[in-house]
């Protein structure tokens, strides 16, 4: 995807390709969204986030990997999100409407640790939060410090004081 | 290891809970709430808004050509230099989302601080300015110098002016300034762990 993406001139970025790029990306902006956010103004960050790429991929040039771009805008929108108390409001109104499935007993285990991890990440500091995003994401510690501008040894001191604080966070709640 | 490979599964398994077609349309329309592009429309309201002024300001002196041409040029300079101020906030706004995430942080503090400065200082300015233009303009006119009126006016005014004053701030601060409070003490817990251990 990335080499793809790469030899194309995004100046000619129309709204199809878009789709595609985010289609890719989706599930990655999605979790990053759902850790910065409550859940009733997730959407509002989604959208802001696509926004952002949406901006920022008619400039790109494709000197670092899209992936890694990619993680730069999301959680650089994601930490600075600014929310809007008015439009809380009304959201916490709209999300009283939601209803969820039914599911079975497997998955709503598995959306109750799921739920859990989110809940735990939530708590920690923004900083804390983006360093193990990226570790849970399975990144290197090399592009852990190309997307936070950190070097590779402080990456991994990090690293172990963010798990700490989330291991003690969700062993305080199970 | 075991433990952060139960952490691994977790995360792996945390599908998106909604599909991309439900939430991806709208980003074509736009509306941002971002607080940087809001500055941004801001600011190009001031210059269109400045730019009428300088095209009208001379005209109030049409009667005396000298001070005419003055004004002529001293508004072609303040235009030449509002546009190169205003044109390095707008590149340095450009691609705010992309550096690495405590490079982008810095740049947002600094845009941000720097604009809201120069809002205060517009507060510290022209309010005071505004006040005395106030004040002694329709004295001056009418010719009349009652010490008592300027002395009555002045007494009532001042506070009235302090009270805008602190109540502009306010609404700076209400609008950015906790933003940049924000943002600044993010800065601080990068640059805490960077410090203490790097």
């Amino acid at each position: 995807m990335d080499a793809a993406i790469q030899s194309q001139d995004m100046h000619e970025l129309d709204q199809s390709d878009f789709k595609q790029i985010v289609a890719e990306y989706h599930p990655l902006i999605f979790k990053i969204c759902r850790a910065y956010s409550e859940e009733f103004d997730m959407e509002d960050l989604y959208q802001e986030v696509l926004i952002n790429v949406w901006a920022g991929l008619k400039n790109y040039k494709g000197d670092a990997k899209l992936s890694t771009w990619m993680y730069r805008v999301t959680l650089n929108t994601a930490m600075t999100y600014h929310r809007d108390k008015k439009r809380r409001r009304s959201h916490i109104l709209r999300g009283i409407e939601i209803e969820k499935p039914d599911q079975s007993e497997d998955a709503q285990e598995k959306e109750r640790r799921v739920q859990e991890l989110y809940n735990a990440l939530r708590q920690l500091p923004k900083d804390d939060r983006s360093i193990i995003l990226l570790y849970l994401e399975e990144k290197k510690y090399d592009e852990i410090a190309e997307i936070t501008g950190l070097t590779p040894s402080n990456v991994g001191v990090r690293i172990n004081r963010a798990k700490k604080k989330l291991k003690q966070l969700l062993s305080s709640r199970s | 290891m075991k433990e952060d490979k139960e952490l691994f599964d977790v995360w792996q398994s945390a599908e998106p809970t909604a599909e991309l077609d439900t939430i991806a349309p709208k980003a074509f329309l736009g509306k941002s709430r971002d607080i940087f592009r809001k500055i941004k429309r801001n600011m190009i309201t001031e210059l269109i808004v400045s730019a009428f002024i300088a095209v009208y300001a001379p005209f109030l002196f049409q009667d005396n050509p000298t001070s005419f041409w003055f004004m002529v040029v001293l508004m072609v300079i303040a235009v030449a230099v509002t546009i190169k101020i205003y044109g390095n906030y707008f590149i340095r706004m450009r691609d705010l989302n992309e550096p690495a995430l405590i490079d982008s942080l810095k740049a947002k503090e600094s845009i941000l601080s720097t604009y809201v400065r120069r809002l205060k200082m517009t507060v510290y300015v022209l309010a005071p300015i505004s006040f005395i233009a106030a004040q002694f303009f329709p004295l001056h006119n009418e010719g009349d110098h009652n010490l008592n009126e300027i002395l009555l006016s002045t007494a009532v005014g001042i506070p009235i002016l302090l009270f805008f004053m602190w109540l502009m701030l306010k609404y700076i601060h209400w609008l950015y300034g906790k933003y940049l409070v924000e943002l600044r003490n993010l800065i601080a817990q990068w640059e805490s762990g960077v410090d203490a251990e790097g």
